[in-house]
């Protein structure tokens, strides 16, 4: 860009003029000067070999002093910063050739006497992904301008919402599956690229490893370690789903659940199966120990076998069980039985009718697949067929001892001998740590409002990072 | 600016007060704005890529500053800003005063409440895009029926009165775009009639929260929306105070 400013009066006078000047030019005039300016720009680029990223000078000629700062807020008010030159140089004569265009070529050295601007490196449209490029073609549409550069952040070069949906909307239809999330989170063509790079990597890993159905994510994010909650005798995982909003908000969070939920034939046959699919999925997630695994009701089981296989890889584990006994249904000892008469007197004599209730549902567990097996329609009969399995493969699962470390949760109980039953069956099973966290609520709402609340703290006191 | 904005400053319960904002302003106006905001503020101001989208900042914030002060009897420059999880600004300090800023154009809204929680959103009106496209991805099954009722050549209008009166509720919700946007529903057949029809996560939920939409002016649209079940709303243009 060559120009020639008076000084002093006469460079305000000539702003002023210019700026006047500019105000009184079509849209059609302003859109032609950007052209220009744009071919301008690229062409010299083109004609400079060089691996520094391209920069714009601006050589200007006055007569006696001006001022500088007028004329750099000057074109940064007029034009879009990418336009605005890097640096001005004063000339006392702007060199000509004879035919009186500008000598570029003695302009050149000057050039490189200038200090260096600090700039992070651009990435070069050669290495932009096919993603990349086809944003930037979707940006640069919706917002109206051009270049857009990589390394833009959207809400500083004039995005706002509407202009972020409008740019999903028009990659989806190109196949780029992107949510508000993504953008809000990722505000640079760069970074969004990465992201969707590697979710498509993350994609790829885990169907390679086949373990992806097992495994639902309530939350992803989060710098902490994950907690696995692996489903209960219920089969489904929903009931965990208020997890994510009571833990810590960068703990990720995911369930497992068992095949056969939507149908499927491959039910596992037994929980030593169960639990080796499960620590493949586990493991697609967090590479090493220490793994904090959730386990409630039936999957004591898996959690018990867990702890076994995770040590023989050498990886530590911390099973935080949901006040729920070991082998439950196994071992019950006369002592058990009795603490249990004891527990359901209590409770009737406070609720007869409720305690009823309760003592014929939790029972009903062992009798309703049959009912359902009969009479249910295809997809309760699914959920049916998935409870009845894991009610076998639970009952046929033999507990054994292991070094892995349990913390146990535990609800108020109606009779303290429960509570020590409860502890001391998983003294019998482990040779690791047991750490006991009392917290309020019962047993059948833990995972509900208002109980959630206080479990999930105990939950999060539990977790060994 | 002139004494008579004071008269209007008295903020009563459950009236809520709409400021528009047009920032057109000269060189000398910006300057003021400009010196009201913080450190902070100013560098996020410098970052912008252009001067109109800078103006537009440090205007609306620079406005944001004066009105608040003028509510809480607070020096502008003295007022502290803190941010939700999903960044909807609040005062640090304590304070029952709500409000909530949105721009598009040359022009800003800022609506404040005493005790509610309060959502604004602006959008000047522009038809260079296919309103389906966005539609279906974006809005419930129940307003993409609506918007298909209505006639071509007012679609462009229709879509904006949903989408202003959706942002508006997602930005009272706090919870930004990630607030799946399909889960609720608003009229959009007139501009008169606002409501929200359905919160698929709390059925009457959609009974705790007023809607209103306006006109700054010929090109514009904004929607207002608080949550209470009864409340005034107030109009004034901030300009004609300047």
């Amino acid at each position: 860009m060559v120009g020639r400013l008076n000084g002093n009066n006469q460079s305000d006078k000539m702003i002023q003029d210019l700026e006047h000047r500019l105000d009184e030019l079509s849209k059609t005039d302003h859109q032609l000067i950007l052209l220009k300016l744009k071919e301008l720009i690229s062409n010299t680029s083109n004609s400079e070999v060089s691996e520094k990223p391209k920069r714009l000078v601006a050589y200007i000629e006055t007569e006696d002093s001006f001022e500088f700062q007028k004329v750099e807020t000057f074109l940064k008010k007029r034009l879009p910063d990418y336009m605005v030159p890097s640096s001005i140089h004063v000339l006392p004569n702007i060199p000509l050739l004879p035919n009186g265009k500008v000598d570029r070529k003695i302009l050149k050295p000057l050039q490189k006497e200038e200090v260096e601007i600090e700039s992070s490196p651009v990435k070069t449209e050669t290495s932009l992904s096919e993603v990349e490029t086809q944003l930037i073609k979707i940006w640069e549409n919706v917002l109206n301008f051009s270049p857009v550069l990589p390394d833009d952040n959207f809400f500083e070069i004039g995005g706002d919402s509407i202009l972020s949906i409008q740019i999903i909307a028009k990659a989806r239809k190109l196949g780029i599956q992107l949510t508000a999330n993504q953008l809000f989170e990722h505000q640079s063509i760069a970074e969004l690229g990465k992201q969707l790079a590697e979710k498509e990597n993350k994609k790829a890993n885990v169907q390679e490893k086949e373990s992806y159905e097992f495994l639902i994510p309530l939350r992803e994010k989060g710098s902490k370690k994950p907690l696995f909650c692996i489903h209960s005798g219920g089969g489904h995982v929903v009931f965990y789903n208020l997890l994510a909003k009571y833990m810590k908000s960068d703990r990720p969070i995911y369930a497992l659940e068992p095949t056969g939920l939507y149908g499927e034939k491959n039910m596992h046959k037994n929980v030593a199966d169960m639990t080796r699919d499960y620590m493949k999925a586990i493991q697609s997630v967090q590479s090493a120990g220490t793994y904090n695994i959730l386990v409630y009701c039936f999957s004591v089981t898996v959690g018990n076998e867990m702890a076994i296989e995770f040590s023989k890889l050498g990886h530590k584990v911390n099973i935080i069980v949901m006040d729920t006994m070991a082998a439950p249904w196994t071992l019950n000892t006369p002592m058990r039985l009795k603490a249990r008469l004891k527990s359901f007197a209590v409770r009737f004599s406070k609720q007869p009718l409720l305690s009823i209730k309760y003592y014929f549902e939790d029972r009903l567990w062992h009798i309703k697949p049959f009912l359902v097996k009969y009479f249910g329609n295809e997809d309760s009969k699914d959920l049916e067929n998935v409870q009845e399995n894991l009610r076998q493969i639970c009952l046929a699962y033999q507990f054994k001892p292991h070094n892995g470390n349990i913390s146990l949760i535990l609800t108020e109980k109606p009779h303290p001998a429960l509570q020590k039953i409860t502890v001391d069956s998983w003294k019998e099973i482990t040779n690791g740590d047991l750490k006991i966290f009392h917290t309020k609520g019962t047993h059948r709402s833990l995972f509900t409002e208002p109980d959630i609340s206080f479990v999930s703290q105990s939950i999060e006191a539990s977790i060994v990072e | 600016m002139k004494d008579s904005i004071t008269s209007f400053v008295s903020l009563k319960p459950n009236t809520v007060h709409i400021w528009s904002i047009n920032f057109g302003v000269n060189d000398e106006t910006f300057k003021t704005y400009y010196n009201l905001l913080s450190e902070d503020e100013r560098t996020r101001a410098n970052k912008f890529k252009f001067y109109k989208d800078k103006r537009c900042y440090v205007v609306t914030k620079g406005a944001l500053r004066l009105l608040s002060g003028k509510y809480l009897n607070k020096d502008a420059k003295e007022i502290k800003f803190e941010y939700e999880k999903y960044g909807k600004p609040k005062f640090k300090h304590k304070s029952n005063l709500n409000f909530n800023v949105s721009h598009s154009g040359d022009l800003a809204i800022i609506g404040f409440v005493l005790d509610h929680t309060i959502g604004v959103d602006i959008e000047k009106i522009k038809n260079d895009f296919d309103t389906f496209e966005i539609a279906a991805n974006f809005f419930s099954k129940t307003e993409i029926a609506s918007l298909r009722k209505i006639p071509k050549i007012e679609q462009h209008i229709a879509f904006y009165r949903c989408w202003t009166r959706k942002e508006a509720f997602i930005k009272g919700k706090g919870s930004g775009l990630s607030f799946p946007l399909d889960t609720f529903s608003v009229t959009l057949d007139s501009d008169l009639k606002a409501q929200l029809l359905e919160t698929n996560w709390n059925e009457t939920e959609k009974n705790d929260w007023s809607l209103q939409s306006f006109k700054p002016n010929s090109n514009y649209l904004a929607a207002v929306i608080v949550e209470n079940k009864s409340c005034q709303f107030e109009f004034f243009n901030f300009d004609v105070y300047q």
